[in-house]
């Protein structure tokens, strides 16, 4: 958890990151602080993958997941294996937020109850942890939004890679001037699934409540569920959110097995013209994830952690000597024909943004929200870029589905 | 079953050979120290280079000693042809 913060330049990490400071303490004996009690209110793959990411930093950090909440049968039953049956269990999230001894609760249900759940949480006075993407609705993200601020509760949206340390560098790298004008942004995210988790047989009753994140009553599809990510990090390198945005989207290949586009893109324009270009599609993974940051002197890579110089450095003048001998002496002679050599990719190696990228940070997230808990408050720029990655997402979709180009309305600005 | 011949590694022979040896080094350094101030690199690159220099070296060695070893082969061949003769 201190790694985070190593290094010279934490000011200018604490300038472009300020929800860091809760990592810049000297970090305190488990003895010496009060014990946090959280609920963790839907735990299916991502909710009980945040229970696990919990426990591993439960007993440094006197933390204790004392309740688990869940409404289908297995997800219940193997959240309490997973607890050891220390923690209590609810089928009712509305029982387990009258509970007055908890400290935090951690929503990770589907996309469509994030609202609900979410609301009576601040309501009840918790502080609160939601997964990703804030609500399915823009009035639902807005409504979340302005209850946050009305009751001053802490709304901790589920953007994991505010707190990686290869962004954090990068980051730091971009705002030191190092990546000169940042320009261009591009993200895609390229699976090879159709996304289904399976059903129990004779049970199709539950296709809708697994599945859901395939249907538009309950999920934007990839653009809620991926892009959310990626538009997050381009707004937050931009230091601005977007102003209009453009998208297309289409079922092409999983036809017949969903309702949510399996291929989409999307063009985000900025205030000062730059752009974020996006695509996610569902049936190659070639490409996998990336988002790509085109500056001025040079390029990131931020999901495989690399940076490249616009112009790389020269090689050794002994290698350029013989490379030089060799092209004199082995080189073809052209016999008529084109003379243009084409402007192929610069092949370069690049250099690693950061040797810091062990750190895992689904957990250090969580270990933040813990920490503003302690201190009773966490940063507004994390909930405020939360809230407009959720909503962009979503202007993005009604973009897709109407072919307009489409600009936020001034009463969803916050 | 065939028997392998004797061979004496004379210290000329040896000689001959260090002379080889240093003569490639000295030239793969040289090309070094040129490549420097033709491509304006930093002088530490004497230093920093040496085992790329030195894999230099060798190579020059090897090209020489087969170019050697082609001039005797020649020379043999003509000294047995003119002996049939």
């Amino acid at each position: 958890m201190k790694g985070i913060m190593t290094g010279a330049g934490s000011g200018l990490m604490l300038a472009s990151a300020p929800w860091l400071k809760v990592f810049s303490g000297k970090a305190a004996a488990p003895s010496a602080l009060e014990r946090v009690r959280l609920g963790i209110i839907g735990v299916g793959d991502r909710g009980s993958a945040l229970l696990q990411n919990i426990q591993a930093f439960a007993l440094p950090l006197n933390v204790e997941i004392a309740a688990i909440c869940d409404n289908y049968e297995p997800n219940y039953q193997r959240a309490l294996e997973l607890t050891a049956g220390k923690a209590a269990g609810y089928r009712d999230y509305r029982r387990l937020l009258e509970r007055t001894d908890l400290d935090g609760v951690v929503v990770a249900t589907p996309l469509h109850v994030h609202a609900p759940v979410t609301l009576d949480a601040l309501q009840a006075g918790q502080q609160v942890f939601c997964e990703k993407s804030m609500a399915r609705t823009l009035d639902d993200s807005k409504a979340m939004y302005d209850l946050h601020r009305r009751t001053g509760r802490i709304l901790q949206v589920g953007h994991q890679r505010l707190f990686s340390p290869i962004y954090l560098d990068a980051m730091k790298k971009i705002r030191s001037g190092e990546l000169g004008q940042i320009t261009h942004i591009r993200g895609y995210w390229h699976r090879n699934s159709d996304w289904r988790r399976p059903v129990p047989a004779g049970r199709p009753d539950l296709e809708r409540k697994i599945n859901w994140r395939l249907y538009t009553e309950y999920s934007a599809g990839l653009f809620t569920e991926l892009m959310s990510h990626q538009l997050q990090v381009a707004s937050w390198i931009k230091g601005m959110q977007p102003v209009s945005v453009v998208a297309n989207g289409g079922l092409i290949y999983w036809k017949g097995k969903r309702e949510v586009y399996d291929h989409v893109a999307a063009l985000f324009t900025y205030p000062d013209d730059a752009q974020f270009i996006y695509d996610s599609i569902n049936s190659n993974k070639h490409y996998g994830v990336e988002e790509q940051i085109f500056g001025s002197r040079g390029t990131l890579e931020l999901e495989v952690n690399k940076i490249y110089a616009e112009t790389p450095p020269a090689p050794p003048a002994i290698r350029q000597l013989v490379h030089d001998l060799e092209e004199d002496l082995f080189a073809t002679i052209p016999i008529g024909g084109a003379s243009w050599v084409p402007e192929t990719a610069v092949r370069s190696e690049g250099g690693y943004i950061t040797g810091n990228y062990r750190m895992d940070e689904t957990r250090l997230q969580l270990e933040a929200f813990v920490g503003y808990i302690r201190a009773g408050q966490a940063p507004e720029e994390l909930t405020r870029q939360a809230y407009y990655a959720t909503v962009w997402s979503l202007l993005a979709e009604e973009a897709a589905r109407t072919g307009a180009r489409l600009k936020l309305e001034e009463r969803y600005h916050v | 079953m065939f028997k392998i011949r004797d061979i004496t590694i004379t210290g000329a022979a040896i000689t001959r050979e260090i002379r080889y040896s240093i003569i490639s080094l000295g030239i793969a350094l040289l090309a070094n120290g040129y490549a420097i101030v033709k491509y304006q690199a930093g002088w530490g690159e004497l230093i920093t280079q040496l085992p790329f220099v030195l894999a230099l070296a060798l190579v020059l060695y090897l090209i020489a000693a087969a170019l050697r070893l082609l001039f005797h082969s020649l020379r043999w061949i003509a000294a047995a042809a003119w002996r049939k003769k």
